[in-house]
């Protein structure tokens, strides 16, 4: 009688949330974060990047931007293409320390998040994610 | 991205000829910005140039401010440099003279177009050497001082936020102090020359180059492993539906209930009189220990293996004294 989800299960319900819009939002909106997310953040919580050009990046939730999810004992889901944010074009830098995904451009809720090596974002730099540089892993 | 010191190094010709040549230890890379830092002593025609045998197009920031006893202060500069191994730069004057060269390899800098933005020089004889102050009009911006006086004389520590780069105090001296800026500070850095010493500064701000991309990555894992403590008189209900190890350690007398589904592995420990009633459903294992006059209350509804040891005042009707290692339900 013992029981599970199975890695289908656990890679269908990867590949509802990105990659298609079964349980994902029609386009998921990247953000990055300047202090660190929980469980609880939403995407109305404190500390979201402000510097001078910054705003979260659209990606439309298809399969071409979101591959279906691979793995055999675990699924992983990842991004097919680079995530770039908008350059740093103002007077001070920022420094990240998280990411997530968000439901909407701005608030919204966050689908997934995670912490990111402490980077700073100097004046004139331009942030961005590379093509895989996003996973989600569930089992 | 933003600007940053690659190499530096430096060398003096004292009066023996009218040119000096320096090379850096490392390839010169291309793209990047160059400074030529020099000071000259004479009493002859005042000129100076810099050249590295045609590579690279010089430019100078500022005219050489001279002191009241003709020491003079040079800045020149190359941007977006072809850049090759045993790189050399000479810095020349119209007769044998005393010059020190100083030169500084940096990588960040604007290479579209000249990065040279502000400049300011000063004379003097105060104790402390100022070359009066500048105000990048761009965030970032290298901010580059350049001092050198009548008597060498060391001039210790560099201005706060600003770090020492030269403090050549043999032949024509030549002191130097840099600092990347964040923002656009007003800045008029200042050298402690010790004594009523005649000098020149100057100081120049050079524009960073339009950014680079910084790499970001995150990953979010759905096998989170989750780790609690309960204390005093909590009372803790959970159920796990897949495979997440769950463990916890329970004092005084905390009330425990939990169900589990499949194969999920729950272990903990249980500390003075705890109470704890747990229900399996099919296959599961629990393992668990009891001391002092802990009870324990469960129901198992088909092969489930319960394994289990008693200490000191095991629950009433059970075998006292013994240890029972195992006890088994179908």
């Amino acid at each position: 009688m013992a029981s599970g989800k199975s890695n289908y299960a656990a890679k269908a319900t990867l590949d509802a949330w990105y990659g298609s819009t079964t349980l994902g939002p029609a386009s998921v909106y990247f953000g990055l974060w300047t202090s660190a997310l929980s469980a609880s953040s939403t995407g109305s919580s404190s500390g979201e990047c402000s510097y001078t050009g910054y705003a979260r990046v659209a990606v439309t939730n298809n399969s071409s931007n979101f591959p279906n999810a691979t793995g055999s004992t675990t699924a992983t889901k990842t991004n097919a293409n680079a995530i770039t944010f908008g350059q740093n074009t103002g007077g001070a830098s920022q420094t990240v320390v998280a990411g997530a995904t968000c439901t909407a451009s701005t608030a919204g809720n966050i689908i997934n998040w995670g912490d990111i090596t402490s980077t700073v974002i100097n004046v004139n730099d331009t942030p961005q994610i590379a093509a895989s540089g996003f996973t989600d892993v569930a089992s | 991205m933003g600007i940053a010191l690659v190499q530096h190094t430096s060398g003096q010709e004292n009066n023996t000829a009218a040119s000096v040549t320096v090379t850096f230890a490392s390839t010169t890379q291309s793209g990047n910005f160059i400074a030529a830092l020099v000071t000259l002593f004479t009493t002859n025609t005042v000129g100076m140039s810099v050249a590295d045998g045609g590579t690279n197009t010089w430019a100078q920031a500022f005219t050489g401010p001279h002191s009241s006893g003709n020491a003079y202060v040079y800045l020149f500069f190359a941007y977006n440099i072809t850049g090759k191994a045993s790189h050399q730069i000479t810095a020349t004057a119209p007769n044998t003279s005393y010059i020190t060269l100083s030169i500084s390899e940096w990588s960040g800098v604007l290479a579209s177009g000249s990065p040279l933005d502000q400049h300011n020089t000063n004379t003097g004889t105060a104790t402390s050497a100022t070359p009066g102050s500048v105000t990048g009009a761009v965030a970032n911006e290298l901010y580059l001082n350049v001092m050198t006086e009548d008597n060498a004389v060391s001039v210790g520590t560099p201005t706060s936020g600003y770090t020492l780069l030269d403090n050549i105090t043999t032949g024509q001296d030549l002191h130097s102090q840099y600092q990347i800026v964040s923002g656009t500070p007003a800045s008029n850095p200042a050298l402690s020359v010790g004594s009523s010493n005649a000098w020149a500064d100057g100081i120049a701000t050079f524009k960073p180059a339009s950014g680079g991309t910084d790499t970001l990555a995150f990953a979010t894992t759905d096998t989170d492993t989750v780790t609690f403590a309960l204390s005093d008189s909590s009372v803790l209900a959970f159920s796990t539906t897949d495979k997440d190890t769950v463990t916890f350690t329970l004092s005084d007398q905390s009330a425990l209930s939990l169900a589990t589904t499949d194969t999920d592995t729950v272990t903990f420990g249980l500390n003075a009189n705890p109470v704890i009633a747990l229900a399996t459903t099919d296959r599961d294992t629990v393992s668990f220990t009891l001391s002092d006059s802990s009870v324990l209350a469960f129901g198992t509804t088909d092969t489930d293996t319960v394994s289990f040891g008693l200490q000191d005042i095991p629950p009433a009707g059970s075998d006292r004294g013994s240890t029972m290692p195992l006890m088994h339900v179908g």
